[in-house]
């Protein structure tokens, strides 16, 4: 996943991992569910440690204490700069599916941020797709996704060495399925060629841009714009609210009174937003929800075309003439017959109407000399990486592990590690510091499985964490999925219950238990093999396979005692 | 229903009279019996002359035959043509037998002998009864001429239970061609099996097109063992009783129905009464080390199945430890996968220690048969499959085998003497009768049965002639008069194919157990136990089992005489007698049907069982493996026993009153409800 702003952990603890995964559970304020919540989210995060990475520009300055720091140490967070001070501004969603009918990739491109803001504050535009993946993967294929696959590359190696891995998956994924015929994406990528180039390549007459953000265009940015898209100034038609439109009392949306000059003489249609302009149906008239999506309608001859993206309208986003993109952006431009936005709005007239103008503060760029950093831990040492354009002032590093203790490192070389091994007291934050700023970042948890495993689940009952363990493990497997019935028992040393055999039916108990149990194995087993070319999820595999024989040893009964058998048997011929 | 059936009510007057009837009767008939079957043919005369079909559902052993017969000769005397369709050739025989019986008594109306037409009749005609089995019927259908050959004005389909299932030839035939009958008479004990939907056709054969009541009543019934604790057992209770009024009264114009225990008490009594204690029958059950192995087949099936789908958890599986050996040796066969191939020799070596010992279910039958047989009780056994059946009847041969015939008692000559003079050779065939009587097996065990010593034939003559066997009391026929029973049964012009077997006796070129016993069972091995079944060629069969038509092994077990445990399976459930000298019965497995416990249980509680002449109580034991699936299938069985006995009454309950177990809120329900619904299944009776 990609953002700009810092991702918010409550919004992905509470809300979007646990529905991503399919959660039984939601948070709530009752102790026991409180515990299984967390036991079956941490529990799932943990299978998939070193498979959840999110990309995002660096803080700008401060940033808020986290409600849970824990979430990075199974979900890791990148940020772009590595090399060069860039922005990431993209909102990409990528999710390789595995499932019983085969594997997926499904893709999401928005104006999405990972805050909570985004989703309850924010009417945002998206397009997604979900495609099943072919094997395997060939080059061809893979250039089909053209500027995409461009755009990954530069992405990954922006964000680090670690981030470079995690991308190269996805890219990896995209030649094993071709990009739909109908779908171009349109990427910036900081240092390179003008992205509205891109769009020039669709050949269009007349182009509709609503957009929350508009940059500090000039005349000569416009005009080098326009030549790059191919459209006249004064057909470019920007949808924009007026000193009363109920979004200007929000601070989303920004154009400064420069710019809004600019534009208006270079010949850029200004056109009013409605006060009631809704963008969807689901966009209620009480909606106090403000438009964060940016859209663009490309007209040429009898086609329209609509570009979902996460580039604002700025030089910034798009680069303009020479002037490379100075962000990681990312949209889909797909043949539309929705051109809403293209009737929507008529010229300002002042003073009915004022365009709403406002120099925004907080949109301003770090000017920090510390412009990346990065914190890892493999279970033994904590590696500290850090770039910054003063290359004579000392930079320390404060790490701040679980529980509030802190230890501190100085880097040499723009590099520090120190050892650690505590696997209860994990490192969670390393903030940087360079004279009077400091860059602070997560720290990416790198540790194998094994030692991964050993950290407690985090916000669970530490007396029966052991118990909601082994429950989710089987769960995993098939097994029966926990109910709040079994709560009150969860800790104790049996069995769960399994269907109860109803009269009139000849199901004895020992049968279902064991048909369960080696139902359980025979998953297990399958997830063995599809692990085969992946060593780390083999371990992980291998390692549920062990705490499945210790579970089922426990058990007591014939039924787990073959199945225990046999567990032992399958752990042996595949070590 | 507007046809030409009439009859005239004056020509069934006779049935108001049944002493009168006795009178001029010399076969046996009883007066008890009489009373009721002449009411029951009376009232459906009445209703088929009302344009209304019959289902005759009165419980197993209550000689539906007879009343059956009656109404064919009524109707047949009027000049009509009746059809009558008996499962088998050995029920169509006694079919006839029955008619016949009759024909002395009814001679005034019009009855004839020759009037009784076997097999194949295509034109029937006027005043006939066509005896036939259920196989012409299916060979008529499917002949396109098949209707104008079942044409006739009353159709009686015997153990019509048999039609049952949507898909049989049988059911098929009926549907097709039991249109061509004006009337239908319709005679089973069990009319349905587990689904309603069985007793509906038959009732919907016989002319019943409202039944949604009895629909309502049967879904009520499921629907209560849905239900769990916390719910109104009280309200429960009434809904179901509403629920049965509305039904029953659907039933009643169609379905007649008596239950031995509804009986008057001067009748009941010779049915003999079951035992109110259940007959327990202690097994050990299940160990650690049996679960595994069973639940090891389990698993090793799903890793190696034979076919897709192929049923995992086969009941052999539980009762006994042959079919487990055979299905491994299978599997082993078929296995490549390293962890099938390590499960296989696993349950080897498991099994391997399980069979230096019987298997825990057979040790603890063979156990409680050991005491039975020797208080000179004899014990039928039934079996579901054959190679349960097998495994069984090798535990019992060896368990019970006597080491040696003991030499006590007269020698050979005096007892050849003794039967010679009591037997008198009126059929050539009766010497090799004799010489079996004077085997040194039944020499021995007859032997017991005597008071004293005897040296001479006059002294054994006399003790044969007056002491009764198997130290019975005094209304049990004594030695002689059962041998004369036995000689009869077997000589039975008849009974082709035992005829047939003495013959072969006879020249020496039939024999059994390499020539050393001269019948079936193999007595003077020493052997208690036979077996009867149709060998299925899989591995060496018992040393007692006897594969043939076994009218013999039936004379022989309703005999005193012969071995004292029959070890059988289904295929002698069902139109035989076992009860003449037998009031213990095993169920070792039970077959999913409650019709088929109901049919076995009938075998040996019939009017002049074992029981009722020797006032002792009729024993029925449902033994289970305790922790498999064998356990629960009683379970299952005692639901659907319930349920059949709750919408047509007259079937006891697999559990005695006195039982202590924990009942489920559908039992406490029946239970409350039981005194309301037995009143109203006492409306199904005449």
């Amino acid at each position: 996943m990609t953002c700009f702003d810092q991702p918010d952990t409550s919004l992905l603890v509470e809300h979007l991992l646990p529905s991503l995964l399919g959660a039984n559970y939601s948070l709530s304020q009752q102790i026991q569910e409180r515990n299984l919540f967390f036991g079956e989210l941490a529990t799932a995060l943990e299978v998939l440690h070193g498979k959840l990475t999110i990309i995002s520009s660096p803080p700008r300055g401060p940033r808020e204490d986290a409600q849970y720091p824990w979430l990075w140490r199974y979900v890791s967070h990148f940020s772009v700069g590595f090399d060069v001070r860039v922005v990431q501004h993209a909102k990409l969603w990528a999710f390789h599916w595995k499932t019983d009918v085969g594997e997926f990739l499904e893709l999401h491109v928005s104006s999405m941020n990972l805050t909570t803001s985004a989703f309850r504050d924010q009417v945002q535009a998206g397009w997604h797709v979900t495609l099943p993946l072919g094997a395997p993967a060939a080059q061809n294929t893979r250039k089909t996704w053209g500027e995409f696959v461009l755009f990954l590359d530069a992405l990954g190696a922006s964000a680090g060495p670690v981030a470079v891995t995690r991308v190269q998956r996805l890219i990896t994924l995209l030649g094993r399925v071709e990009c739909p015929a109908d779908v171009t994406f349109v990427a910036s990528i900081p240092g390179r060629k003008s992205a509205g180039r891109q769009l020039a390549l669709f050949d269009p007459s007349e182009i509709h841009v609503l957009s929350p953000t508009i940059g500090e265009w000039n005349e000569k940015t416009l005009s080098a714009w326009t030549a790059d898209v191919g459209v006249h100034p004064n057909k470019v038609h920007l949808k924009w609210i007026s000193e009363l439109h109920p979004w200007a009392a929000v601070s989303g949306w920004g154009l400064s009174k420069t710019a809004a000059r600019n534009l208006e003489r270079g010949g850029v249609q200004l056109e009013c937003l409605p006060n009631d302009a809704r963008l969807t149906e689901d966009h209620l008239a009480a909606d106090p929800r403000w438009s964060h999506a940016k859209l663009y309608l490309l007209r040429s001859r009898r086609k329209r075309r609509v570009l979902i993206t996460s580039a604002n309208w700025s030089a910034s986003a798009w680069g303009a003439g020479r002037s490379a993109p100075r962000n990681f952006e990312l949209g889909v431009i797909f043949e539309s017959q929705w051109t809403d936005i293209e009737h929507l709005g008529e010229p300002f007239d002042p003073p009915k109407s004022v365009p709403y103008c406002v120099d925004r503060v907080d949109e301003k760029e770090r000017e920090s000399a510390l412009e990346w950093a990065e914190a890892s831990w493999d279970g033994k040492c904590i590696a500290f990486h850090a770039r910054s354009t003063d290359e004579t002032s000392e930079i320390n590093v404060v790490t701040t592990f679980i529980g509030g203790t802190q230890q501190s490192a100085a880097l040499v070389d723009s590099k520090a590690s120190i050892s650690w091994n505590n696997a209860e007291c994990t490192p969670l934050i390393a903030c940087f510091k360079q004279g009077a700023e400091a860059l602070e970042v997560d720290v990416i948890d790198v540790r194998s499985p094994r030692e991964f495993v050993m950290t407690p689940l985090p916000e669970v009952d530490q007396a029966i964490e052991k118990a909601i363990r082994e429950a989710f493990l089987l769960q995993r497997y098939g097994g029966p999925i926990i109910g709040p019935e079994l709560t009150a028992g969860i800790g104790a040393e049996r069995q769960p219950k399994g269907v109860g055999a109803p009269a009139a039916d000849y199901a004895v108990q020992a049968w279902i238990d064991a048909r369960a149990a080696f139902s359980v194995i025979d998953k297990w087993r399958s997830a063995l093999d599809d692990a085969s070319a992946d060593a780390r999820l083999l371990e992980r595999v291998r390692m549920d396979g062990a705490a499945l024989h210790t579970l089922f040893s426990r058990r007591g009964g014939p039924a787990a005692s073959i199945v225990v058998e046999e567990l032992g048997w399958r752990l042996g011929e595949k070590l | 229903m507007m046809d030409d059936f009439q009859l005239d009510a004056r020509r069934w007057r006779f049935l108001d009279n049944p002493a009168r009837y006795i009178e001029r009767e010399s076969g046996g008939l009883r007066v008890e019996p009489l009373i009721r079957q002449f009411k029951t043919a009376k009232e459906i005369l009445a209703r088929l002359a009302n344009g209304r079909g019959v289902l005759l559902a009165d419980d197993v052993g209550l000689g539906k035959t007879t009343v059956g017969a009656l109404v064919a000769w009524v109707v047949a005397t009027e000049g009509k043509r009746v059809r009558i369709y008996a499962p088998n050739e050995v029920l169509r025989r006694r079919w006839a037998e029955e008619l016949e019986r009759h024909v002395p008594m009814l001679t005034e109306l019009g009855a004839r002998i020759d009037h009784i037409k076997s097999g194949n009749i295509t034109k029937l005609t006027a005043g006939r009864i066509q005896v036939a089995t259920h196989h012409v019927l299916v060979k008529y259908d499917k002949r396109t001429a098949g209707t104008a050959c079942t044409a006739c004005d009353l159709m009686i389909v015997d153990e019509a239970h048999r039609a049952k299932g949507d898909g049989s030839a049988f059911n098929e035939a009926l549907r097709n061609l039991g249109d061509r009958a004006k009337r239908k008479l319709i005679l089973t004990a069990t009319p349905f099996s587990i689904r309603l939907a069985e007793l509906e056709q038959l009732l919907q054969f016989v002319g019943a097109t409202e039944l949604d009541a009895v629909r309502r009543y049967a879904s009520d019934l499921i629907r209560l063992y849905s239900l769990g604790d916390g719910h109104d057992a009280t309200a429960e209770c009434k809904r179901l009783v509403g629920a049965a009024k509305d039904a029953i009264t659907e039933l009643q114009p169609y379905l007649i129905r008596h239950g031995v225990d509804d009986l008057a008490a001067s009748e009941c009594k010779h049915f003999g009464e079951v035992s109110k204690e259940r007959w327990e029958i202690a097994t050990e059950p299940a160990s650690h080390d049996d679960l595994a192995l069973l639940l090891r087949m389990d698993r090793l099936l799903q890793l190696t199945p034979r076919r897709k789908g192929e049923r995992r958890n086969d009941p052999r599986f539980h009762t006994g430890w042959q079919h487990l050996s055979t299905e491994l040796e299978r599997a082993a066969e078929r296995a490549s996968d390293p962890t099938a191939i390590r499960h296989i020799e696993a349950a080897s070596q498991a099994l391997r220690a399980r069979r230096a010992k019987p298997h825990p279910k057979i040790a603890a039958v063979v156990d409680a048969v050991r005491p039975i047989v020797d208080a000179g009780e004899k014990v039928l056994v039934f079996c579901h499959h054959r190679a349960t059946a097998s495994e069984l009847l090798v535990a019992l041969e060896h368990a019970l085998k006597l080491k040696a015939n003991p030499r006590k008692g007269p020698p050979e000559r005096i007892w050849r003497g003794a039967w010679e003079s009591l037997l008198p050779i009126q059929d050539s065939l009766i010497a090799p009768i004799v010489d079996w009587l004077c085997t040194p097996g039944l020499r021995a065990q007859m032997s017991r049965w005597l008071n004293e010593p005897v040296g001479t034939i006059d002294s054994l003559v006399r003790q044969l002639t007056t002491i009764r066997p198997r130290r019975a009391k005094s209304s049990v026929p004594t030695i002689h008069e059962s041998a004369k029973e036995f000689t009869r049964i077997l000589l039975d012009p008849q009974s082709t194919s035992t005829r047939a077997l003495l013959r072969s006796i006879a020249k020496g070129t039939q024999a059994f157990g390499r020539g050393t016993s001269h019948f079936p069972g193999r007595l003077d091995d020493g052997f208690r136990a036979m077996g009867a079944w149709n060998f299925d060629g899989t591995g060496e069969p018992p040393c007692t089992l006897y594969t043939g038509t076994p009218d013999i092994v039936l004379a022989l077990f309703n005999s005193p005489f012969g071995p004292d445990v029959l070890v059988t399976t289904d295929r002698l459930s069902e139109g035989v007698d076992l009860h003449r000298c037998c009031r213990h019965l095993i169920h070792y497995e039970l077959d999913p049907s409650p019709v088929r416990t109901i049919q076995r249980n009938g075998r040996i509680r019939r009017v002049g069982s074992w029981a009722a002449l020797t006032a002792e109580p009729i024993q029925y034991a449902y033994p289970t493996f305790g922790g498999t699936r064998d356990e629960k299938a009683v379970g299952v069985m005692k639901q659907r026993i319930n349920a059949f006995g709750l919408l047509l009454g007259g079937v006891p309950s697999l559990d005695d009153d006195a039982s202590d177990s924990t009942q489920s809120f559908a039992e406490a329900v029946l239970r409350a409800a039981r005194k309301e619904l037995e009143a109203l299944n006492r409306k199904l009776r005449v």
